[in-house]
């Protein structure tokens, strides 16, 4: 069912392609004025690596410090290389990172020798102790100016952010993982019969859908996604990862892109009760180009951190750990919601809609459908034009043979959200286990030096009932249904000022 | 007991005696008699500055027009710290920073600790270059000053805080500092009415971070900009959160809010919003004052620029660190831990701060510490524990303390770090997106910060 009559939607045809035609007008302005803008950066660029080449023969000139990683440190023509990218098993920061490149660096892992014993408890390797580069040696680059420009006012700073048509990735290893999105804007009709103007990520096999494709990744390997932008500038922003400025798609701290850049990380590897390690978990990304609304517009999808597998924390066939020293779950019913809401006003936007001063109203939003999008991990529906949204979960329930089920929360909203577990009379039911938020476990840190357990490995697992979350934020949860049947995932989204709830959506949960 | 402040002579020839006002009391004294209320525009003469009173913080309930980052003027009130008109190009709106010592000195002044040597540009330098970690470096200990932004006042545990507010508006108003009493409870002026004076006085509460505001037909009031913060700090422990809390290499006070200018320009017309009727819009959406391109210093305003990298754009080195222990490093004077940053809303929006580039480590919500062990979920369906976090939900009213710590971007591959010539700059954004704009659009307009990673030091050995 769509809201909109045929009428309407013919109608609605016809300003699309008028809009379509004004669209392509003000982009050609608009590549027209990014072309100058792109000149006068090249130009900023060219003097910056004239001054930092400068510097660095300056510097060459100087006799370095012993203790530098120097030659070896520094990624260079002659270093070697490792053809495995396997993820270090061990718990021990490793001094064996493959390259010569990096071999200084992490034979200083141990970082205790002068720890008093008081602090011995902390620092417990350098970070590059799992990071086992492939690289392919090219020339250093010479990074885009951040920052480093002044703006008369907020409409030149919103207008004139730096694109770039094809940045260059730094030092391009071998990615274990890579993907190809292209931008893609389809009229796609949601679970509710409302049928809006979408943008997301598309890849093969996720053709014009929303959300974006998901993607899973595992700790320690190194990860590649090559974004194809269209229709105007986009970045990926990989929310929660933490790579170096210029892979994390923000504009205004690197880059936006016109033609293609490939993102570059390697997610951290966990160690077993170490509190200060490890990605695993739930991330999502998205669009940071005039994000309010792109981002509102459909430019996210989900994506997942796996764990490296440690040998003293092995896993079961059919099962896989949240984190290094996680508890299993099953992969069979893993599933995945995101709470989501639409004001069909920003759905009639363009691109750049309010980036040159004009009021977009964009500090109004007022959804008026609401959506959980999601379903179990396994089993996304692949092809064109779908919507991943979510109308049933299953569950495992407590004591069974199986493992848990584990559901992952994505808040790709603007608004509050509470999550409520109830049974079929509505009352509420503490069958949630939170382990983890935003890409990190739950651990009790109150000793120092000592292992950091998994709350449920430290006798007080954080069951509810009810979750209380907002934009952007990521839980993972174990579900324990006590018995057979069917319970509910009640969602409410919360007005951002009074609290009032403004929208409600409800999924069963069947327990077997 | 009553305390008899000494009589004071005010400029304008009123002889103000400033009644018993200690512990939770309060005097709302009228400077002239009071009439019937009068309009804004009606009143006069204006009533001048208050003669200064040793260990007094004088306040003053001040109009004016406020810029926007879109040059737009913004009717607002205010905390200042002198009185100005609301025809006053430059009015006081914002509480100049100050320090209350326990020795009872009020001090003006950006800085605290007192004495302690100022970060250059905001950003604590390091001891010396770690050579046991390439890249990172060795964090200085009970050390580094830092700066304050407008609207904070500063006071040491043990000391008393007097404060003199002084209604130069035609409405009464009030000065209520939240959570701040013996027993969690509110401190009061009471209602303050036109031209008069009142005085606050009470003992330092806890250390911790405290919003005060004219909670005068709420939020309407704290909107306008009627609010501002109180951070009290052990003297003892100057560079921790609180006695045997984290310890932090220097600390930031953000204070979020927002601005409604369809009430502010009804309040300027001598209306008052019914804020249940007329339904909050925000149009702007400010971090230390500021928006856009001035929160993140990248305007042509030294001064402005310099503010802002002094008061909320975090900066530090690289270290190393273990959240287990925000303590003593591997020597002493040396710190193992990162910085502080006290978040505020005083705002009316629920905001999800977002850091990009490290998560942050989130210790106490309104000056409650969360336990380490034994966490629990509350019953409003938040987790209660000490925990890591991207994005940190911050409720209107609410504050919480976070580290940053400073540390080398986890998901970086070793051939970009180790070829790190320069600062990696990452941006902080509420995530409830439309806080980004400003006027209805220009992203990033909003809420905005950013934290640097500084770059190597030149000559310094990895």
């Amino acid at each position: 069912m769509s809201i909109f009559s045929r009428d309407r939607r013919s109608i609605r045809a016809i300003e699309r392609a008028q809009e379509r035609a004004q669209r392509r007008r003000q982009e050609e302005e608009r590549r027209r004025a990014a072309a100058e803008r792109k000149r006068q950066a090249d130009a900023r660029r060219r003097a910056e690596a004239e001054r930092r080449r400068v510097e660095r023969q300056r510097a060459r000139s100087k006799p370095s410090a012993s203790a530098k990683p120097g030659a070896s440190a520094k990624p260079s023509a002659t270093a070697k290389p490792s053809a495995s990218a396997k993820p270090s098993a061990s718990a021990k920061p490793s001094a064996s990172s493959s390259a010569s490149a990096s071999a200084s660096a992490s034979a200083t892992a141990s970082a205790t020798a002068t720890a008093t014993a008081s602090a011995s408890a902390s620092a417990s390797a350098s970070p590059s102790a799992t990071a086992e580069p492939t690289e392919q040696p090219v020339p250093a680059p010479v990074p885009e100016p951040t920052l480093h420009h002044r703006f008369q006012s907020q409409v030149d700073f919103s207008s004139e952010q730096l694109e770039v048509e094809n940045p260059v990735t730094e030092f391009p290893q071998v990615p274990a993982f890579a993907v190809d999105f292209e931008f893609h804007s389809r009229d796609l009709v949601l679970d509710d019969g409302a049928e809006f103007e979408m943008w997301s990520f598309e890849d093969e096999q996720y053709e014009r859908g929303f959300p974006g494709p998901t993607l899973r990744v595992q700790e320690g390997k190194v990860f590649h996604a090559t974004v194809h932008p269209s229709k105007g500038p986009h970045t990926i922003h990989w929310h929660g990862m933490e790579p170096d400025p210029r892979n994390d798609g923000v504009g205004h701290t690197s880059f936006e892109v016109d033609g293609q850049y490939t993102y570059q990380m390697q997610p951290e590897a966990g160690r077993p009760g170490d509190p200060n390690y490890g990605a695993a978990g739930t991330y999502f990304y998205h669009c940071h180009v005039n994000t309010p609304l792109h981002v509102q517009m459909g430019m996210f999808g989900p994506l997942v951190i796996d764990p490296v597998v440690h040998p003293d924390y092995p896993v079961t066939p059919g099962a896989r750990r949240a984190f290094v020293d996680g508890p299993e779950y099953d992969i069979d019913t893993e599933a995945l919601f995101a709470p989501y809401c639409v004001d069909p006003r920003w759905h009639e936007m363009n691109h750049a809609d309010g980036l040159s001063g004009e009021d977009a109203g964009l500090n109004r939003f007022e959804p008026r459908h609401f959506y959980l999008l999601g379903g179990e991990l396994a089993r996304r529906p692949a092809g064109r034009e779908r919507v991943w949204s979510l109308s049933v979960l299953r569950a495992n329930v407590a004591g069974g043979a199986r493992k848990p089920t584990l559901l992952r929360t994505v808040n790709a909203n603007y608004l509050p959200n509470i999550v409520t577990f109830t049974d079929a009379a509505g009352v509420e039911v503490p069958m949630a286990e939170l382990i983890s938020h935003d890409g990190r476990p739950f651990r009790d840190t109150s000793v120092p030096g000592a292992p950091a357990l998994s709350c449920r490995d430290s006798g007080y697992p954080l069951t509810t009932s009810r979750l209380a979350y907002g934009a952007a934020e990521r839980y993972d949860m174990l579900l324990h249904p006590p018995a057979p049947g069917r319970y509910f995932l009640r969602v409410d989204w919360e007005d951002w000022i009074t609290g009032a709830v403004v929208g409600t959506r409800i999924i069963p949960i069947d327990a077997t | 007991m009553a305390e008899q402040l000494p009589p004071e002579i005010l400029a304008r020839s009123d002889l103000l005696k400033l009644g018993a006002a200690a512990g939770l009391g309060f005097a709302a004294l009228p400077l002239v008699q009071p009439s019937a209320p009068r309009s804004r525009v009606a009143r006069m003469p204006i009533p001048l500055a208050l003669a200064p009173l040793p260990g007094v913080l004088d306040l003053y309930i001040n109009e004016g027009y406020l810029k926007m980052v879109d040059d737009t003027l913004v009717y607002h009130r205010g905390f200042g710290s002198r009185p100005t008109d609301i025809d006053d190009p430059t009015p006081s709106l914002r509480l100049d920073p100050t320090v209350i010592t326990v020795a009872g000195d009020v001090v003006p002044g950006r800085s605290y600790p007192l004495g302690a040597p100022l970060p250059p540009r905001g950003t604590p330098t390091p001891l010396r270059a770690d050579s046991a970690n390439p890249g990172q470096y060795v964090i200085h200990r009970n050390y580094w000053a830092s700066y304050f932004p407008q609207r904070t006042i500063v006071a040491e545990l043990g000391s008393t805080v007097r404060l003199r507010v002084q209604n130069r508006l035609g409405k009464p108003h009030t000065l209520t500092v939240h959570g701040a009493g013996a027993d969690g409870g509110d401190l009061t002026t009471g209602s303050i009415a036109p031209d008069s004076v009142a005085l606050l006085e009470f003992d330092c509460p806890k250390p911790g971070t405290y919003i005060f505001t004219d909670p005068t037909n709420a939020p309407v009031e704290r909107v306008l900009g009627l609010f501002g913060v109180l951070v009290v700090m052990d003297p003892e422990c100057q560079w921790d959160i609180a006695k045997d809390r984290a310890s932090f290499e220097r600390q930031w006070v953000w204070i979020c809010h927002t601005v409604e200018p369809r009430w502010a320009s009804m309040e300027a017309a001598g209306q008052t919003v019914d804020p249940l009727q007329t339904r909050a819009v925000p149009r702007y959406f400010t971090l230390n004052g500021r928006s856009g391109f001035e929160s993140l210093g990248v305007t042509f305003d030294d001064g402005i620029n310099l503010a802002t990298e002094e008061e909320t754009l975090i900066s530090g080195y690289p270290r190393q660190l273990d959240v287990r222990q925000f303590g003593e490093g591997t020597e002493l004077g040396t710190l193992r831990g990162g910085q502080l940053v006290r978040l505020v809303n005083a705002g009316i929006v629920l905001h999800q701060m977002h850091f990009h580039g490290n998560h942050i480590w989130t210790v106490r919500r309104n000056n409650v510490d969360w336990p380490r062990r034994e966490g629990f979920v509350g019953d409003d369906g938040h987790v209660v524990l000490q925990q890591w976090e991207d994005v940190v939900e911050l409720e209107p009213m609410d504050r919480k303390d976070i580290i940053i710590p400073i540390k080398r971007p986890p998901d970086a591959i070793d051939p970009v770090w180790f070829a790190r010539t320069t600062d990696w700059v990452y941006p902080m954004h509420c995530h409830a997106e439309p806080s980004q704009t400003a006027a209805g659009g220009m992203y990033p307009g909003g809420l905005v910060a950013h934290w640097t990673l500084k770059g190597p030091v030149p000559g310094a050995a990895p």
